[in-house]
């Protein structure tokens, strides 16, 4: 095979061009965030710690293990910190306020991150982000490689251990196919007695959150947990004990997403490794075989092979 | 021919490939920088979780703190992590030296607590080689002496100790908060924005930044002192000529009065300022006490404390601790009626001194240092002198604790008062104006005590109320409503505050009723006439069932009660219904 002058540098540019096609910018940091996407604001000093919102949250989902109703009472749930789980999209914590006395409840589910790690990890994108703020997940497109556990900052993804053939990551849908499209707002908003959940337009939500912060001094601390936390979330907390003390993790203000994904797109964009790879070894191999067959023929006089 | 152009595609692919990915982190690399500083300060906070505690508490009771050497405004930027001083080790170990070891006299043989001796400001180096050329050199003698030596290396009193950087990461607290949780500051972080660059308007500094300058300024220092009333007692009981060795009076006021057969009252001696002596708050205090406190000693009379953590405890005795103290007599009027001006257009405001000074903890509870009416420095206008805050901000400003209505506000906050306040409004509310103004001292004098509700209304009030409205899963729930309104009488009744501010008769209906207080049964509107049963969009008014669980959970939570008295569950306030029930009632 003879190679020009042309088809190298066709070929040259071919690659470069595919190069710079991709992984320009994050997938994460691409997506558009729509202003008028929906969000919840979490009140955390109205909970009384009921546990009505994981009632609700079981009976309108039904991948996740039925529950008997009386199960949501029982209080001896809150001796441990609970996580999410295969069996639960949401559960209530309670902590020990620092006086002590008052006990202090948190109702936990996924945050629906405004640039959520868990669609830029996921190698067959089972992950998707609505316009209307909800994270979704795709069971059909899941190949249970996990990486969205190991990427989201907060760890919800939960895993379906014990189902062998067909297991699936579960986490909160934002009900997004049970009542988002609707026009309905969350099973677990809904069924709240005590109001602690606000669903809303999220730029509308923050303002609310602002409102409350300022019109009762002392009340709350001065800060709305998920405005800016990981680029902003859909669930935004406010909260009358610090953030730490409550559970949720002290994050920066960053994408998560958006430091690794440059790297890792550019790097897997159009399989070049495993491209490079082989092109490189089949170089190898070529150059190594052609040098073998060179030793063992004899050129004649004139440089030509026999 | 073919092999070389092969390898060169190869090796030219190879080299735009890694090309790009140089450029990828090149672009990143601020967004590198910002995660690096993310994840080292979650680390080291991780790190220093389990010894966050001041680390030196030596088998004493007090905690010895280290004081971090940075002095911003003559050293501006540090070239080195700053020293952690701890004076109290040296103090204690350099006992039988004294205290001019390192602080100079003054000419009346009077301990100057500056330091080092020969201190010279000229010029950052000049300071810096004062305090390098003082501390290396006593401790080198030390060591040469064969005595416990100090450091004399650099790297040995500059280190980056654990408190500094807990201090230096540590997200802002809560606490902070309630210092300046006024109307402008909302919350820091909405002006002290990340990266600086967002924050130029809060003078570019980010939240992180600017956390640790106003952390420099509060808690670098020792916990302030505080002069209470039981301090003051036992010193005036205990030195025969009292007031003189702390309060100042001018010689000319003192001639004056002795011309008129006067001794100086407690009021004179308070008004009176030392112009002469310019000393800080900071200096005077340790030049006062301590100097007395050491001669004391020297004579062997029973004097004061002498180390650090013995005064500055960082605990303060509570109301209730010095219930039994006898108050300063001031020679103020018990009962005064606060009025600016004869004929001012808000009425006077009547003030019950003595019952003030009974509960708070000493005068600066109210008069900050310098113990004068807040007129002098808080001029109608404002002046420099009170920090530009007019006289009517100093009485009303609901985000102080010194004002009238903000320290009201932080009594509003206790249990008992919480449970109904919480949901109101607080600080000044539009009308209230009279409540305080009323014009007239009689009004202190009325024992305003709240008539049993029963009494208010023999005929139409409900002994016991049942709601039902929302009734579905659960039994309608019964609300022991003249009970309730019992308690709270009880609790109004008890405190003093609230005898003179609960003017009506009828006030606690207002704690759930909170249109307002009601005169007749059939004033009061239905709940749901506002509180609509469906949620309606856009609205921040919650439904009925809310509304009906934040007012009653709410209350509740608030004042902490018991859960037989005020359930905070729900079957505590309506039973269960069975399975067919709810059924039925679908």
């Amino acid at each position: 095979m003879k190679t020009s002058r042309r088809t190298f540098l066709q070929s040259t540019a071919g690659i470069a061009g595919l190069l710079l096609l991709g992984g320009r910018k994050s997938e994460a940091s691409r997506l558009q965030v729509n202003p008028d996407q929906y969000g919840v604001l979490v009140d955390t000093t109205r909970c009384v710690g009921c546990r009505n919102c994981e009632k609700a949250c079981n009976e309108i989902n039904e991948d996740l293990p039925r529950r008997p109703a009386e199960w949501f009472k029982d209080e001896t749930v809150f001796k441990e910190k609970r996580r999410m789980d295969y069996g639960a999209y949401t559960v209530v914590n309670r902590c020990e306020s620092e006086s002590g006395s008052k006990p202090y409840f948190t109702k936990f589910q996924c945050m629906h991150c405004l640039y959520p790690a868990c669609v830029s990890a996921c190698i067959v994108g089972a992950f998707t982000r609505e316009p209307n703020g909800a994270v979704i997940y795709d069971a059909w497109k899941c190949i249970g490689c996990r990486y969205c556990m190991a990427a989201c900052p907060f760890q919800v993804p939960a895993y379906e251990f014990g189902n062998v053939l067909t297991p699936q990551v579960r986490k909160c849908t934002f009900c997004f196919q049970t009542r988002l499209v609707k026009g309905g707002v969350p099973a677990c908003v809904e069924s709240c007695p005590m109001e602690v959940m606000t669903f809303g337009k999220r730029t509308d939500l923050i303002m609310l959150g602002r409102e409350r912060i300022r019109s009762s001094p002392g009340q709350y601390v001065p800060h709305i947990y998920g405005e800016q936390e990981v680029g902003g979330t859909s669930w935004l907390y406010i909260s009358g004990m610090p953030f730490e003390a409550a559970g949720f993790p002290a994050l920066g203000y960053h994408p998560a997403p958006g430091f690794t994904e440059p790297i890792q797109h550019t790097i897997f964009k159009w399989f070049l490794p495993p491209i490079g790879l082989y092109a490189t070894l089949g170089g190898v191999m070529w150059y190594l075989r052609n040098r073998k067959k060179g030793k063992n023929s004899n050129p004649d006089v004139n440089g030509r092979e026999s | 021919m073919n092999k070389k152009w092969l390898a060169l595609v190869v090796m030219a692919s190879f080299c735009i490939c890694l090309g790009i990915i140089g450029k990828k982190s090149g672009v990143s690399s601020e967004e590198v920088a910002v995660d690096a500083v993310v994840q080292e300060s979650g680390i080291t906070e991780e790190t220093l979780a389990p010894d966050v505690q001041p680390p030196a508490v030596e088998k004493k009771e007090l905690p010895e703190r280290p004081r971090f050497i940075t002095l911003p405004e003559l050293f501006k930027e540090l070239e080195r992590a700053p020293v952690q001083f701890n004076h109290d080790r040296h103090a204690r170990t350099l006992e039988k030296d004294g205290c001019t070891l390192c602080h100079p006299k003054n000419e009346d043989e009077k301990l100057l607590f500056t330091f080092p001796k020969e201190r010279d400001e000229s010029d950052k180096d000049a300071l810096m080689n004062s305090y390098h050329d003082t501390c290396i050199a006593c401790h080198q003698e030390k060591t040469g002496a064969g005595e416990k030596g100090g450091p004399v290396t650099c790297g040995e009193c500059h280190v980056i100790g654990e408190e500094y950087l807990k201090r230096e990461y540590l997200p802002v607290m809560p606490e902070y908060y309630e210092v300046l949780r006024d109307t402008y500051h909302k919350d820091c972080i909405s002006c002290h924005q990340e990266p600086a660059k967002a924050a130029e308007d809060a003078g570019g500094l980010d939240w992180k930044a600017f956390y640790v300058k106003e952390r420099a300024l509060t808690e670098d220092a020792w916990p302030k002192v505080l002069f209470d009333y039981l301090i003051h007692d036992k010193h005036s009981k205990t030195l025969e000529e009292k007031c003189e060795l702390c309060h100042y009076i001018s010689p000319e006021r003192k001639a004056q009065l002795a011309a008129e057969g006067k001794e100086p009252a407690c009021k004179d001696w308070l008004k009176e300022i030392d112009e002469n002596n310019s000393l800080t708050e900071e200096e005077s205090a340790h030049f006062r006490c301590l100097n007395c406190h050491f001669e004391r000693k020297e004579r062997n009379e029973k004097g004061g404390p002498l180390y650090c953590n013995e005064c500055h405890t960082g605990t303060e005795r509570t109301i209730e601790e010095m219930a039994d103290v006898s108050r300063q007599d001031c020679e103020q009027e018990e009962k005064i009626l606060i009025m600016i001006e004869e004929g001012s257009r808000a009425k006077g405001v009547p003030f019950n001194h003595k019952g003030h000074q009974d509960k708070t903890r000493s005068c600066q509870d109210c008069h900050h240092q310098t113990i004068r009416p807040c007129i002098e420095c808080h001029s109608v206008e404002g002046c420099e002198e009170g920090d530009g805050i007019t006289l009517a901000e100093a009485y009303h400003e609901a985000s102080s604790p010194w004002s009238c209505i903000g320290c009201h506000e932080i009594e509003k906050k206790k249990a008992d008062c919480a449970g109904c306040h919480h949901r109101l409004k607080g600080g000044l509310v539009e009308s209230s104006c009279g409540t305080c103004h009323t014009g007239e001292r009689a009004s202190l004098e009325a024992a305003r005590k709240l008539p049993d509700p029963k009494d208010l209304f023999p005929e139409d009030l409900e002994d016991e109320l049942e709601i039902k409205v929302l009734e579905n899963e659960y039994q309608p729930s019964k609300v022991k409503h003249l009970q309730i309104l019992r308690k709270l009488t009880d609790i109004s009744n008890e405190s003093k505050l609230a005898q003179h501010f609960h003017v009506e008769e009828n006030t606690v209906c207002a704690g759930c009723h909170h249109l307002g207080p009601l005169e007749k049964r059939a004033q009061v509107p239905s709940c749901a006439t506002c509180h609509t049963v469906r949620k309606e969009p856009e609205s921040a008014t919650p439904t009925l069932l809310g509304a009906y669980h934040q007012q009653c959970l709410g209350c509740h939570k608030q004042m902490g009660g018991k859960e037989e008295d005020m359930p905070q569950t729900c079957t505590g306030c309506h039973e269960e219904k069975k399975e067919t029930q709810v059924q039925a009632v679908k």
